[in-house]
């Protein structure tokens, strides 16, 4: 199905959506308003579409998360810091040339192609970031980076709703791609697997999807997870610099070492979903685990999906229960506020397992300034939710995210080898 | 399998050429014209048909794999120009050194298994279990040639993944002796594998006997062998049994390393660069190999690879792959 094809199906179906969900007059009539508007506001993933690769921090975090995913962990191979070096300079000049697209160098037909050609010569960047991360391995004493390890990275543990799959987990280096369509995602793989031979080898790798958000509203949202619920309504908003500066990138002059200044830490976390199960429970039941609608996203007892829960007022959880997906992972407390995490979620699938039920879950990533204070505080409040039922996390890491590239000439992890 | 068969028919097609007297005459021109390669001592007509015949349905018998090759595909390789600098008749001369390689590993392979197959006839297992990794070595170092002839690679090397499982009579050759001595630990039941071992690899290197590699097939085989260690070797599937896969895995780099060996001039000559960092890729893998070496001679088990050496083995294999693959590119061949 083409680009237009799917928005336009899109689109049709949030109209009806509006419709068949009964809400009221307000909403529909704000309905065809709003579709008006998204044309001009909403980030239409357009082929060409070419995201800047410079920045003070790495793309591919607070852009636009598109429809397709690749997460793709990596061991280092390097044998010196010499060549971990050159892996990150050759990894920076592949990336700047990906995102930016263009044409293939040209060889003599006796050579191998200088790429796979998945997209043809010249091709278009499509969207695609490719955003690095490290993980605690690489500061072991291979390459002399103990002194310089982000000071909150480690691998990462074990919490007691997961079975972590051994193939699954950790890595020296992760890359993960987001583009518009899954093969640009997979052209920029190869790419860099080309030119980063004999310094990585994989260990491994999830590929994700999602339906674009097509809502301008930051707290809107039209993209959903395989449990059927809305996914990032409450998300927070990251066009708000403030915002992301005081929880999401690592600042200057802290207690980190000074090359971390404009990363962020970031977990992954691949957690297979039962789905089977989960379309046999009530939808009763599936809105009190969310303590949302599953329809319209809307918190349970309010009237719009952008409404902000106010749980002083229902301290019994009458309206959405004490032990809801939403209450527990934000409270919206004072105390909790430093725990709010910026969330990206992408769906993946991949078969089905030996009892011959579909493997199927959600590729989850977030992006805090602080692990403990934010995704570990997170988790640790979900610990034993009633979703757990449905869920079992298998998989994922925690990678620091490098700082951006400011300006050409510079490469990504400079900071840390230069 | 694409490639096999293609590789496959341009065997078939040297040999029905050959038989063609006037098409011959005309690749005889196209030979000297374009890459100047002498031709063979001549090959008598009759031989060649029956030994086309053979190397095209293998062992098999009638109608066989890859019949696809058939009588029609006459066709002469697209003509070549070799890059700038590179020296025709030096070229000539390492293809011609190849050739002689190649049949003096068939000729060898034909005599170690010989050897092995007498042991498992005379029921003697641990004389049988020792030979096996060596009397695959000449197999390993010429995969890429002895695979052209693409029933004679499924008898005598196919992994039993290629089957319908562990009984399909169809299962034949190394590995299904293999998993007899090795697995069922006996020579039990055997020797109809063995004898059928045996008339197969007389049956390769006839064929390979009567074979004109071209330039091309040669420089890409150093590839070939390669990316035959980085796909299959490297899992530990291919001597399952045996756990001897280091030896299969050493006899294929043995083999790209003799390709490069003998191309060594040529390639000095016009990219010294490339030479330089295939032979430090070479030396990466040996020196990682090395480690597994037995000081009696010979490797360790495949399942003594700890997972960082398999790391390190994947990653410095996929490099000297990337570097092989420039070699035809860089020689213009
Ligand atoms: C398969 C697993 C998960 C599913 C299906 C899921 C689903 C949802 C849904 C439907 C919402 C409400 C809509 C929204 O605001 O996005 C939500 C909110 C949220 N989830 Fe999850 N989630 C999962 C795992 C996680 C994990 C592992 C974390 C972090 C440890 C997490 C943290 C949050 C947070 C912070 C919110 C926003 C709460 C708010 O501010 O109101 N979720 N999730």
């Amino acid at each position: 199905m083409g680009q237009e094809q799917r928005k336009l199906n899109r689109r049709q179906w949030l109209i009806g959506m509006s419709v068949l969900g009964g809400v009221g007059l307000l909403e529909l009539l704000g309905g065809p308003h709003r579709l008006g508007r998204r044309a001009a506001v909403a980030q239409v993933a357009s082929p060409s579409q070419a995201i800047p690769f410079f920045g003070v921090h790495q793309p591919g975090i607070t852009t636009p998360t598109p429809a397709e995913a690749l997460v793709v962990s990596f061991d280092v191979t390097a044998r010196s810091r010499q060549e971990l070096r050159q892996l990150f300079q050759t990894l920076t000049e592949r990336i700047q040339f990906l995102m930016a697209g263009g044409s293939l160098e040209v060889r003599d037909p006796k050579f191998p192609p200088s790429g796979s050609g998945i997209l043809g010569s010249p091709f278009s960047p499509d969207g695609l970031t490719v955003t690095v991360g490290v993980g605690a391995s690489l500061f072991d004493d291979r390459y002399g980076l103990t002194e310089l390890r982000p000071k909150r990275l480690k691998p990462m543990p074990r919490f007691p709703n997961d079975r972590l799959d051994p193939t699954l987990v950790h890595g020296d280096l992760l890359l993960q791609f987001h583009a518009n369509h899954a093969e640009t995602n997979i052209h920029a793989l190869r790419d860099i697997i080309k030119y980063l031979s004999g310094l990585v080898v994989l260990r491994w790798q999830m590929a994700g999807f999602q339906q674009p958000d097509q809502l301008p509203h930051p707290h809107q949202t039209s993209t959903r997870n395989l449990l059927g619920f809305k996914d990032g309504t409450a998300n927070l908003d990251t066009q708000d610099q403030r915002l992301m500066n005081e929880l999401v990138w690592v600042p200057p002059h802290t207690d980190e070492p000074a090359w971390t200044a404009g990363g962020t830490y970031e977990v992954v976390r691949v957690i297979r979903m039962f789905v089977e199960f989960w379309d046999r429970v009530a939808l009763e039941e599936q809105e009190q685990i969310f303590g949302r609608t599953k329809d319209t996203g809307v918190p349970l007892g309010y009237r719009r999906e952008e409404d902000e829960p106010n749980y002083a007022r229902d301290p019994h959880g009458i309206q959405i229960p004490l032990d809801a997906h939403i209450r527990l992972a934000n409270p919206r407390t004072r105390e909790t506020a430093h725990s709010r995490i910026l969330r990206q979620g992408f769906n993946y699938s991949r078969g089905f397992d030996k009892a011959g039920q579909l493997d199927m879950g959600l590729l989850f990533a977030c992006y805090q300034r602080d692990l403990e204070q934010g995704f570990e505080a997170v988790q640790n409040r979900l610990n034993g939710e009633p979703l757990e039922e449905y869920i079992k996390p298998i998989g994922g890491g925690y990678f620091f995210v490098l700082p951006g590239v400011p300006a050409a000439g510079g490469y990504l992890g400079q900071g840390l080898l230069g | 399998m694409g490639s096999k068969t293609k590789l496959w028919i341009g065997v078939g097609t040297y040999l029905i050429v050959s038989a063609l007297p006037g098409l011959a005459a005309a690749q005889a021109e196209w030979t000297s014209v374009e890459t100047a390669k002498t031709p063979r001592q001549p090959i008598d007509l009759a031989q060649a048909v029956t030994e086309a015949d053979l190397c095209r349905r293998g062992p098999g018998g009638e109608g066989g794999e890859g019949g696809e090759g058939g009588e029609g595909s006459v066709m002469a390789p697209a003509p070549t120009t070799l890059a700038a600098g590179v020296d025709a008749a030096a070229l000539n001369q390492a293809v011609e050194q190849y050739e002689a390689y190649v049949q003096a590993q068939a000729e060898d392979l034909v005599q170690r298994v010989q050897e092995f197959t007498g042991t498992i006839i005379a029921g003697d297992l641990e004389a049988a279990k020792t030979l096996y990794p060596t009397s695959r070595i000449p197999w390993e170092r010429i995969e890429p040639v002895a695979e052209r002839f693409a029933a004679f690679d499924t008898s005598i090397d196919a992994r039993v993944d290629d089957f319908q499982g562990e009984t399909d009579p169809e299962f034949t050759g190394f590995h299904r002796i293999e998993l007899g001595l090795f697995q069922n630990n006996s020579t039990d039941g055997l020797k109809p594998f063995a004898e059928k071992l045996m008339s197969d690899v007389v049956g390769l290197q006839r064929c390979i006997s009567v074979l004109q590699i071209e330039p091309r097939d040669m420089v890409v085989g150093a590839a070939e062998l390669i990316e035959e260690v980085a796909q299959s070797k490297i899992t530990g599937e291919e001597d399952r049994y045996s756990r001897t896969d280091f030896w299969s895995f050493h006899a294929n780099v043995e083999g790209s390393m003799q390709i490069v060996d003998l191309l060594r001039p040529i390639v000095q000559s016009v990219n010294p660069q490339l030479l330089a960092d295939i032979d430090a890729g070479f030396a990466d893998v040996n020196q990682q190999l090395d480690r597994y070496r037995l000081p009696e001679g010979g490797f360790k088990t495949y399942d003594q690879l700890t997972p960082t050496d398999k790391q390190r083995l994947q990653a410095s294999l996929a490099r000297l792959a990337e570097d092989l693959a420039n070699l035809r590119g860089v020689l213009g061949v």
